[in-house]
């Protein structure tokens, strides 16, 4: 949560740190009138988003949003986000870690492991952690959409370029598929997939599961086979976002914005998604 | 294209539209009827010869299992409004976060983690843009984009907490130093003629050897890369 916090400010600071007017050599007049005005205009774009800090899985997101502008400053609007995810790395190697009291295998997990050494191990088995993973499916938000300020620069002395920088904040809902976290093995819940051991012939359940077993399916008992199926769930969201719209030939423009979604009410409380986005739309 | 590729690209491309800028015609100028055409020159704030003196705040941003903060310094020799040569030490910590400890408290699972408490490098910076701003407050801000190439070392930090296993006998924690190449991307606020607001963004890659983090000392070892993404905030003042 922390780091979402940071960018934030930094945009934020980014945006208020303002200069000595009383210096300004060439004017303020030269920026005060608009070449792209957009008071009681229509804005409706589509764009590309990458939520950067879920810890098992990758997500993008494709959104398509419209907004109107009440004033130069002022606009409303609203999105609709549709979120693909695939497993990281991190993800697959947990849902596979091994059980291996007595290092006998070189990998930590079966899907790093391009050997055999588990088939000849004598005391290493999968012992796979399911941690709690909630993958984004669909998001809905109503916004205000406030504009920090407007601007141009000049890139090598031969090229301008006008920009807004928006300061974006509303509510919605997210839907997302949430798998609960788990410690034992599917299906048996007084055998634990992770844990030391127990003494030959003392009678314990050992933990883990073996590289072949399968459910009364035929579904092994670790990586993705070994799943529960996901829980749908829908939950409030507030959303807060900074964005700067680069302007062009008066109709179009691109945008990239760094945004949070907090979404509360959750098993886990409050969880936040950081997202970076590039878009594209038209102004009519 | 790995998860730490697609996160680097995604970040620069964004941050490159976002501070770079789309570029039309200086000819668009010409349509503020009116008025003159000198509309950002001249420059408000003059860097060639000077030194720039900085502090700040780096986060690095791609780390599954942590978050780590560094204070940084920055120190700048501008050669003329366009090139400088650069240079930032930055030194911090790192935080576990909730994904690490619940795999550690209710799964029993350390694994190696590269922890960054280190940065030095030097690099060349290009600012081939600048331009400024009107906010509602009725303040017009002026700013600079630059981008930087260079090279120097990552800190890392092996804390050897996943040699947990009876019989384990593990190294003491230790640093290791790894050398690392550096592409970044940042802005100048300008508060007044003399000190600015910093903020940016670095791609920073480093190669390493997986025996250092290993827990027996003839563990076997394969050279590797880490990237790290860092995001930056920081004052700085003109000398």
């Amino acid at each position: 949560m922390n780091r979402y916090l940071l960018v934030l400010c930094m945009c934020l600071f980014s945006c208020v740190a303002s200069a000595r007017d009383d210096q300004v050599g060439d004017g303020d007049e030269v920026i005060l009138r608009r070449l792209f005005p957009k008071a009681r205009r229509m804005e409706a774009g589509v764009d590309f988003g990458y939520v950067l800090n879920p810890a098992f899985v990758e997500t993008t997101l494709v959104q398509v949003s419209g907004r109107y502008f009440f004033s130069e400053v002022w606009g409303v609007g609203v999105s609709l986000g549709m979120a693909q995810t695939k497993d990281r790395h991190e993800r697959a190697c947990v849902e596979s870690f091994y059980n291996d009291p007595d290092h006998e295998l070189d990998a930590v997990c079966s899907s790093d492991d391009k050997s055999d050494q588990l088939a000849t191990a004598t005391s290493a088995n999968l012992g796979p952690a399911y941690a709690p993973i909630r993958e984004l499916r669909q998001m809905f938000t109503v916004y205000g959409d406030y504009t920090l300020a407007y601007g141009k620069q000049i890139l090598l002395l031969g090229a301008t370029s006008h920009f807004d920088l928006r300061l974006r904040f509303g509510a919605g809902v997210s839907m997302a598929d949430v798998y609960d976290e788990r410690t034992t093995v599917r299906g048996h819940p007084e055998r634990s997939t992770r844990g030391t051991m127990p003494a030959e012939g003392s009678g314990a359940i050992p933990p883990g599961v073996g590289a072949d077993e399968r459910d009364a399916d035929g579904h092994l008992l670790y990586g993705i086979e070994g799943r529960d199926a996901p829980r749908r769930e829908s939950t409030p969201h507030i959303y807060l976002g900074v964005a700067e719209e680069l302007l062009l030939f008066r109709r179009f423009y691109v945008e990239g914005e760094l945004a949070t979604y907090a979404l509360f009410g959750t098993k886990e409380g409050l969880k936040a998604f950081l997202l970076a986005r590039l878009g594209m739309g038209v102004r009519f | 294209m790995g998860p730490a590729y697609l996160r680097a690209a995604t970040l620069c491309v964004l941050i490159g539209l976002l501070y770079a800028g789309w570029q039309e015609p200086a000819v668009a100028a010409l349509e503020f009827k009116g008025y003159e055409i000198r509309v950002i020159r001249p420059r408000y704030v003059v860097k060639a010869r000077r030194a720039e003196l900085g502090v700040g705040l780096s986060a690095v941003m791609n780390q599954s299992f942590l978050y780590s903060y560094l204070a940084t310094g920055i120190l700048t020799w501008h050669l003329s409004e366009v090139w400088a040569f650069e240079g930032q030490a930055a030194f911090g910590t790192t935080f576990d976060r909730d994904e690490k400890r619940v795999l550690d408290d209710d799964f029993n699972i350390n694994t190696v983690i590269l922890r960054t408490e280190m940065l030095a490098n030097g690099r060349v910076v290009w600012t081939p843009s600048y331009g400024k701003y009107f906010l509602t407050s009725s303040h017009i801000v002026y700013f600079d984009t630059f981008i930087s190439a260079g090279a120097g070392v990552s800190g890392i930090r092996y804390t050897f907490k996943h040699c947990d296993e009876p019989g384990d006998d593990p190294p003491s924690a230790r640093s290791k130093q790894y050398p690392t190449m550096i592409l970044g991307i940042g802005q100048r606020h300008f508060i007044d003629r003399a000190s600015s607001v910093r903020i940016g963004a670095d791609w920073q890659r480093f190669s390493f050897n997986t025996a250092d983090g290993a827990c027996g000392a003839d563990a076997p070892g394969l050279p590797a890369s880490h990237d790290n993404i860092i995001l930056s905030l920081g004052w700085s003042r003109f000398l």
